[in-house]
């Protein structure tokens, strides 16, 4: 179950307030994705320099996931599909404790936020390959290929095959 | 806030992780930025100039923040040594069990041997 955020770009000022419940509670019911409640979700506004865009956060298909994220993997993909879909806003931030011995993770477009929290060593690692990646897209820009970051496509291919070695 | 080029900010980075062992915590946040204000921006698009993105870098110990920012050209090699930095410096984070490695057969040892490894001091 996903986090849906719709977004209807450059709507002027005084169309947003009308269409607001219309059009966006329309298309997801057409979509079959929403029965509506009261508490379904919320309306967000969002001003950038071409217009205002609204984002419809069904905050009820969110429930799943608390921000904290447990899969790796997914926090990965999740953040890079963020980052890329709106790359002048997203951010990732790290907060490491020693005291604690505890590692945070935080990618944010001020709209939805992605955690994913260690006290393990071997998430160290992982995350450096990450923070590969976030330069890569960062400095280059969101198309650039990270495959060759050594990040994404070898450790998939080094995760699945430490799976076949444990079974043997 | 300072800004300081790549090399000065990674020693400060350094000495924040040293200072902050015993409490406190190191936060660094990577943001995308083309450092210019958003009404050079559009004067910028309008005039039709491509603009330079730049990887901005900023770290804080909650009482002090430095940053820096990296460019296309740049990114290889602060991306190299900021892991070296973290990688010497996040040593608190608990190490693996090896229980994957060993047969079913040793899994209870194996176990046993786990918990008192988390136990005992760990080797730096």
């Amino acid at each position: 179950v996903q986090h849906f955020v719709f977004s209807f770009s450059r709507l002027s000022y005084s169309l947003v307030s009308r269409l607001r419940f219309s059009c966006t509670s329309l298309s997801l019911i057409g979509f079959g994705l929403w029965r509506p409640s009261v508490e379904s979700g919320r309306l967000l506004l969002r001003e950038d320099r071409d217009g205002v865009r609204i984002f419809f956060s069904l905050s009820s298909l969110r429930l799943r996931s608390m921000v904290y994220i447990t899969s790796w993997d997914e926090f990965v993909e999740r953040s890079v599909q963020l980052f890329r879909a709106d790359p002048d806003s997203t951010r990732y931030a790290m907060k490491y404790r020693h005291s604690e011995g505890k590692l945070v993770l935080k990618v944010t477009d001020n709209i939805q936020c992605l955690k994913f929290k260690t006290d393990q060593a071997q998430d160290a690692k992982k995350m450096e390959k990450l923070n590969n990646i976030f330069f890569t897209l960062m400095a280059r820009g969101p198309d650039a290929d990270i495959s060759d970051v050594t990040g994404k496509e070898q450790m998939e291919t080094q995760a699945t095959k430490r799976g076949r070695g444990r079974k043997q | 806030m300072v800004l300081l080029q790549p090399d000065p900010f990674l020693n400060e980075l350094t000495s924040m992780f040293e200072h902050s062992t015993e409490k406190g915590s190191v936060w660094v946040t990577l943001k995308r930025s083309s450092l210019k204000s958003k009404v050079q921006r559009n004067k910028m698009k309008t005039a039709g100039e491509p603009l330079d993105y730049r990887c901005l870098i900023r770290a804080t110990n909650g009482k002090k923040t430095i940053s820096t920012s990296v460019g296309a050209k740049d990114h290889q090699k602060f991306q190299a040594s900021y892991a070296t930095i973290l990688k010497a410096h996040m040593t608190a984070l608990k190490k693996r069990e090896r229980k994957d490695k060993k047969k079913a057969a040793d899994a209870t040892t194996n176990k046993k041997d786990g918990e008192s490894s988390k136990k005992r001091p760990k080797k730096v």
